[in-house]
Parts: C-alpha cells; sequence; structure tokens
C-alpha cells in the first residue's frame, strides 16, 4: 500500500465526489473526457489517432483486453496484492528493502484522505485506488527503452537502464535491486554487507529447494537487474485461449480471470475482452458512463484500466472549479 | 607603417618572452623529458587511489544489484545519470575550442587546445562509465548496439533516446580522439627526434606514426585538420541536444521541456571551459609553461564562461516563465513547488545551482576578475559544481515527485558506492590527465611556432620598434636590398 495524506487537488488522478454534488453535475467526468477527445482531435474527430504517426495497432481475433476498477466498491483490503504476488512470482522483498522503497508490488493499493483544505486533521473520506500497469495503448515506457524490451511483454531483453521505469506517470514498474528470488546465476550474490542488506528469512527462503516450490511454474522467476510489471496474468489468458483454441469454441466472457479480480471479495476489478459488446467489462463501462474515467488522461497514454469515480453517501455539494 | 602588424596592438601577445622556435621546443617537451616531479607523484597516486575505489564500487554493484544504490521505484535515475550527463558536458570544451575556433581563427586556442582535447577525452571516458554500470544486467549492454544477430534478429529500439545517445557519443568519441591524436603527430615527431633513451624512440618513434615533416606531411595534416574541424563542428552542438532528448522526449514534467537543447549545449559549454580553466591554471604553474597559457588565453575563457553562464541563467528563467505561463498545473508543480520553494526537500540544491551557474559568473563582467588567477580558479571549481546541481536538480528533482502523489513518499540519498563511483571517475579522469601531462606535450609546439610570427611577445616588440621608425629610415635601410 502506498500512502499519501492528499492527492493535492489531482482531480485527474482521483476522482472522487458526494452524491448530492453528482445528482447535481451528473456529466462532469463525461464532459471532461469529452473536451479532452475535442482537444486532441479538434479536426480528424479521431481521438485515438491523432496522437500518434503510427497506425492503429490492431488485435489478432478480435480480442483486446481491458480492466474496469470501481473506487466505489474498493475497500483497500490488498487481497488483491497478495494475490498477484502469488500469481505471478512477485518477489517478497522484506523489511529492509521495504524501507528502501524497493518493494516490487505489480499492484498496489494507493490511499489517499480527503480532509478540509484548510484543516487537514478534519477527515472526510477516505479513498482507495488499486494501482497497476494501465497497460497503455500509446505507453511512454515502450518508446524509451532502447532495446526494445518493453513492448508489452519482453523480459529477457531487459538490460536495466530503468529509463520506462522513470517515464511511466503512473509508477507501476518494478525493478530488480537485487537478487531476490535466487533466479541470478552470480554465486553468493545475496550476501550483501555493507548496503542493501538483505533481511535472512528473504534470502534463506529462496535459497531453500523446498520453500521454492511455493513458485508458480508458469511464471518466469526474473533475475536481478531486470524490470518487471503486472502482465495481466499473461499466462492465464494463454490458458484460457489455448483451452478454447483446443475445445475449437470462441473464449467465453470471465473464463479468464486475473489473480486480482479473483481474489476481490467485492468485485471491484472486472477484466475481460473491451472489443467484446456482450463482456462485464464492456457492459461495466457502458453503464457507468457518467463514472468512467482513466487517470491522467490528459496525458494521452490511452490506458485499457478504466476507474469508476467514488461516490460517497453525503449531501455536502462541491461546487466545481470553473476551467481556466 | 601600423600596417605591417598581423595583428591588432590592443591584443596582448600570446606567446610572452623572447622566444624562438628552439626555444619554443625546448620549453614544451621539457616536462616530458624530466624526470616527473614530487607534485606529480602526488597527485597521480591520489587520482590513481580514487579510481581503485570507484573500480570497487561499480565491483560491489555488479556483484550484488543496483540495489546497491539508494535508487528506488520512484527515482530510477540519480547519482548515475547525473555524473554521465556533468561528465559528457565537461567533456565539450575541447571539442568546441579546437574545431569552432579554428574555424573562427582564433589564435588563442593554440595555447590550450591539446590539453582542452584531451580533456574532452577522458571527460567522454568517464561519462561512458555511468550508462554502461548503471545497467542492470551490464553483461547484456552489447544489446543497444544494432548487428545482424541470433536473437531473431532483433534490433534496437531506434524510437529510445537512450540508443541515440549510444551513438552520438561514440561518434562524438572518435571523431574527438581522431581530432586530438592527428593534431600530436608533429610534436610526438619532434619528440622522437630528441629521444636519447631506446624505449623513447621506440614508444615516440610507434606513436608519431612516421611524421617526417615534409612539406605533403604537412599540407595533409592542414587539410585533415579543416576536414576535421568541419565534422566536429555540428557534433559539439549535436551531443548535448541528443543529451537532452534523454530528458526532453519523455513525459515527466521537468523533463519534458523544448528549451532543452540550446540550453543543455550553453550549459556544457559553460562547464566545459570552467573544468579547462581548473586544469590549465594548475598545469601552467607546475610545468612552469605560464608564457604559453598566459593571462590574455584565461581572460579569453572566462569571457566564455560570463556569455555562457548567463545564457544558461536566461534558459533557467525561461523555464520558469513557461512552467507559470502554461498553466499546466504538473509542470508548474515540478518548477515551483519542488525546485523554487525553498522548503521543499530538494530546494537548497536549486539555490546552489543559481548561485553558482547564473550569480557567481557575473564577475566576470570585470575585466581585473577575470585576469585574476586566483579568483579564475575558485570560480571554475564553483561552476562545475553549480553544473552538477542543475543535473542532479533537473534528473531528481522532477521524478521524485511526478504524476501520481503516492508515488512521492521518497527522499533519494546515494549510498557509498554511488559517491564511490563517482570519485573513481574523478580518479579516472585524473589519472588520464596526470598520465598525458607526463608522456605527452600539454600545448600544442607545432601550432605554437605558427603563432610565434604574429602573436609572440618578440615579434609584436619589435613591431613596435619598427613602427617608431621614420618610413625613411625603413626604405633606406631595406631599399638595396634585392632580397638578399
Amino acid at each position: 500500500m502506498q500512502i499519501q495524506n492528499s492527492y493535492v487537488g489531482r482531480k485527474e488522478v482521483v476522482r472522487e465526489t458526494t452524491l448530492a454534488t453528482f445528482k447535481k453535475y451528473p456529466n462532469q467526468y463525461k464532459e471532461y473526457r469529452e473536451g479532452l477527445a475535442k482537444d486532441f482531435a479538434p479536426t480528424s474527430n479521431d481521438f485515438r489517432k491523432d496522437a500518434t504517426i503510427y497506425p492503429d495497432f490492431t488485435q489478432p481475433g478480435g480480442l483486446k483486453w481491458g480492466m474496469s476498477i470501481d473506487m466505489n466498491s474498493c475497500i483497500g483490503c490488498n487481497a488483491c496484492v497478495v494475490a498477484c504476488h502469488a500469481e505471478n512470482n512477485v518477489p517478497v522483498v522484506g523489511k529492509r528493502e521495504v524501507l528502501r522503497y524497493h518493494d516490487m508490488h505489480w499492484l498496489r493499493i494507493d490511499r489517499y484522505f480527503v480532509s478540509n483544505e484548510k484543516n487537514p486533521d478534519e477527515l472526510a473520506a477516505v479513498v482507495f485506488q488499486p494501482m497497476l500497469c494501465q497497460h497503455c495503448d500509446n505507453a511512454p515506457c515502450e518508446d524509451v527503452c532502447p532495446v526494445s524490451a518493453t513492448n508489452h511483454n519482453i523480459e529477457d531483453r531487459c538490460v536495466g537502464t530503468r529509463y520506462c521505469a522513470n517515464n511511466c506517470p503512473y509508477k507501476v514498474r518494478r525493478f530488480n535491486w537485487a537478487d531476490y528470488t535466487g533466479a541470478d546465476s552470480f554465486p553468493n550474490n545475496q550476501d550483501q554487507w555493507i548496503v542493501g542488506k538483505l533481511d535472512d528469512v528473504v534470502k534463506e527462503q529462496m535459497m531453500d529447494p523446498v520453500t521454492r516450490m511455493v513458485l508458480n511454474p508458469d511464471v518466469t522467476v526474473r533475475s536481478r537487474g531486470v524490470m518487471e510489471k503486472c502482465s495481466f496474468c499473461i499466462q492465464r489468458v494463454q490458458e484460457g485461449k489455448l483451452n478454447a483454441k483446443k475445445e475449437d469454441r470462441v473464449l467465453k466472457d470471465g473464463e479468464i480471470k486475473t489473480a486480482c479480480m479473483q481474489a476481490c471479495p467485492t468485485d471491484a476489478i472486472v477484466f475481460g475482452n473491451v472489443h467484446d459488446k456482450e463482456s462485464r467489462v464492456t457492459k461495466m463501462r457502458e453503464e457507468n458512463e457518467l463514472r468512467t474515467f482513466y487517470v491522467i488522461e490528459q496525458l494521452h497514454t490511452l490506458p485499457n484500466i478504466n476507474y469508476l469515480a467514488k461516490v460517497r453517501n453525503t449531501d455536502e455539494i462541491i461546487e466545481p472549479e470553473k476551467e481556466g | 607603417m601600423a600596417l605591417l602588424r598581423y595583428e591588432s596592438q590592443v591584443r596582448g601577445s600570446l606567446i610572452e618572452g623572447a622566444k624562438d622556435y628552439h626555444q619554443v621546443t625546448e620549453d614544451i617537451c621539457r616536462p616530458v623529458e624530466a624526470r616527473p616531479s614530487r607534485l606529480w607523484w602526488i597527485g597521480f597516486s591520489v587520482s590513481f587511489l580514487m579510481l581503485c575505489f570507484g573500480i570497487l564500487s561499480v565491483t560491489m554493484e555488479v556483484i550484488y544489484g543496483v540495489g546497491q544504490w539508494n535508487l528506488n521505484k520512484t527515482v530510477g535515475w540519480g547519482w548515475d545519470i547525473t555524473n554521465f550527463v556533468w561528465w559528457i558536458g565537461i567533456g565539450h570544451a575541447g571539442t568546441l575550442i579546437s574545431a569552432i575556433l579554428l574555424l573562427f581563427r582564433q589564435g588563442w586556442r593554440t595555447g590550450v587546445n591539446r590539453a582542452a582535447e584531451a580533456m574532452t577525452i577522458f571527460a567522454v571516458i568517464c561519462a561512458g562509465q555511468f550508462p554502461i554500470w548503471h545497467m542492470g544486467r551490464v553483461w547484456m549492454a552489447f544489446f543497444v548496439l544494432p548487428y545482424p544477430n541470433t536473437r531473431g534478429p532483433v534490433w534496437p529500439n531506434f524510437n529510445s533516446a537512450l540508443l541515440w545517445d549510444v551513438f552520438a557519443i561514440s561518434t562524438y568519441f572518435t571523431v574527438s580522439l581522431l581530432f586530438w591524436y592527428s593534431g600530436l603527430l608533429p610534436d610526438l615527431a619532434s619528440i622522437r627526434d630528441r629521444a636519447k633513451l631506446k624505449w623513447r624512440k621506440m614508444f615516440y618513434g610507434v606513436a608519431a606514426f612516421g611524421w617526417t615533416g615534409s612539406t605533403k606531411h604537412w599540407q595533409r595534416f592542414e587539410t585533415l585538420a579543416l576536414v576535421l574541424a568541419g565534422l566536429s563542428t555540428p557534433l559539439v552542438l549535436s551531443v548535448h541536444t541528443i543529451v537532452s532528448f534523454d530528458f526532453a522526449t519523455s513525459v515527466v514534467p521537468g523533463w519534458h521541456t523544448t528549451i532543452f537543447p540550446p540550453y543543455f549545449v550553453a550549459g556544457a559549454i559553460f562547464s566545459g571551459f570552467a573544468m579547462v580553466q581548473t586544469l590549465l591554471v594548475v598545469t601552467r604553474k607546475v610545468l612552469a609553461l605560464e608564457e604559453y597559457i598566459t593571462l590574455e588565453h584565461i581572460e579569453s575563457m572566462n569571457k566564455i564562461i560570463v556569455l555562457t553562464g548567463s545564457i544558461v541563467g536566461i534558459a533557467y528563467l525561461t523555464e520558469l516563465f513557461v512552467a507559470w505561463y502554461s498553466a499546466n498545473p504538473y509542470e508548474s508543480f515540478a518548477f515551483l513547488k519542488n525546485r523554487v520553494d525553498i522548503t521543499s526537500p530538494y530546494g537548497w540544491a536549486y539555490y546552489i545551482m543559481m548561485g553558482c551557474n547564473v550569480l557567481s559568473p557575473q564577475i566576470f563582467w570585470v575585466r581585473k576578475m577575470r585576469r585574476n588567477l586566483v579568483v579564475t580558479f575558485f570560480m571554475s571549481i564553483l561552476v562545475n559544481i553549480g553544473m552538477w546541481f542543475e543535473r542532479f536538480v533537473i534528473i531528481v528533482t522532477s521524478v521524485y515527485r511526478e504524476y501520481l502523489p503516492s508515488a512521492w513518499s521518497t527522499y533519494y540519498r546515494p549510498t557509498i558506492w554511488e559517491v564511490g563511483f563517482y570519485l573513481g571517475t574523478v580518479g579516472l579522469f585524473f589519472t588520464c590527465f596526470f598520465l598525458f601531462a607526463k608522456f605527452f606535450p600539454v600545448i600544442a609546439a607545432a601550432e605554437i611556432k605558427h603563432l610565434l610570427k604574429k602573436s609572440g611577445d618578440s615579434y609584436k616588440h619589435n613591431m613596435g620598434e619598427l613602427e617608431t621608425e621614420p618610413v625613411e629610415a625603413f626604405v633606406e635601410r631595406h631599399g638595396h636590398d634585392h632580397g638578399a
């Protein structure tokens, strides 16, 4: 969990409001999004195409994975985070490394307080925002990698320049600062003695062949020096697709569940094919059109994860600021 | 009779004392031929020890991973890239002096070009260490090279500014090295011809590539110098432009700035000249070359420092103006909150940068200060501290608080190995420079000889006397010469 006292008025990051406000101004978020689309493509009206010189990437087989996260439902329980760690062999780095901000979560819960600006102690609400790779169609991380390692999934080409992490506006890319999982071929490279000493429990666990059986055999174990991030549980996606192919049928919606979606007790996370008009994720977006937003959408990263704004059940009315 | 002069009377002489060609050779070859002084040994040993510590620091990082540094999930680049940009900036003065000033026919460049070019090469070598060793898997570093391979074949990503860096810096290094070395040939041949020991004859004989000093050699030498000057002139501008693209092409507020290319180039020349000053103020004293690296040289360089420092200052102010004028809350946050606000965690760094780079060089508007060695030396150090902080401010204060407030909770300070790596490159730089000062002529003797007849002290003195002579007397004396 990454905690911050306030989202400092960065509404493009966190959309939250009160029920009374939402009733009074139901179209706020929709209008903002329409305004952006207009700004980006004033002449061509093609919002997606206008920001890039590259041809639009067509998805084979009509598949395009997307996710919808309802901030109204999220209770910040962190079950998704744990599920993600277990499914994807995400290293558990231990207390010492967490203190150095070396945690490896592919998925984290961002927590913000909503409080009175003049009196920060007067807490109005808490907002939880599960934050993971947004699977941008126009991804800033991809362009900057010198060895083309970030093109959606290829980690074995990563040389570890960390430029992609710097250029990720969501800060969801995680670097293997040390050999957390015992995956590296350098001997004794976990015995740091001056800087970055690993907790014994981390070291021992990952060197012990029995404990290592906790690792998911369907997912690679990354060595130190490479970047990693959420893959939309690509191993599950592949398995689902192969099963459908073997049985010579169309992939069903809901057949493939990411680990986080499966673990979420409040069904806040919905994953699916956004090209499928009948899929849950498509419907989720359509039915909640007025609450749908993308995080810092104005950057035109074209994320495939949308959020649904949090609406608090209070009578307070927050007047919208006049756009300058 | 003033027409006899090659050069305006207001220009001071660039070579002091009554020198003839032989004396120039003697003076410049002396440090190469004499035993190194105690001072040299002390300097060399300290530098070499620093280099060794640097090697240890890098070894630790390669064995245990980049976690040996305090970079973290929010701050992906810190001292590593700061030092890279700092060194590459320093490496800009040499080529500017040797190429652009050659094309502009600035005579004063001859006194300082050799040392400045050498410094450039060493600085680029130091700079190159950082992008290489900061990689998580340095043993895969060759992945950035485009060559037919068995991995697919896969090509590097030509969209990435880091790849442009690879090309820009390797080209710059190659051209600078050629320029420096080809300029050395006549002087190496002089040393070879004067050598009495067998190994010296061998070493300088091989190094001089069989230079005989024939007219044909000189003709080719001059042509090559011009061609290389033409090649490296655009490089002086392009290399730091491309380095600035590492930041300018990103989406990070504070990096994504279109003003970066000219701003970086001016800053690079600024810091490069400061480093040349640091080295030359010491070198001329230690090697007793005050008559060749004169106050005239020092003053010329100080003028460039005040010019480029002021350009950098304007760039800083423009950035602030645009941050406000753009009305982009993320950009104004990066500039006004993360930097200008002195109470913010890194506010202090911003003010060190402003003080050292913008305010302090203004002292060089005063002629007396430009010609003061102590002031010059002190200022040259100050400027490079300032320029180091400029890169630190740009890199760290931009990424440590960008878009998502949840990712902000970090304060980055280096570990001993990050500092060690930096000290190691300082050691590498000075180790190289000390070896250069011992084994190579630090002043381009052949080029100085070109200058002797127009900017030399004795020449200027003789011309002065000639000028006071009445025309009749001159005609009387030379009227019946008939070329005798």
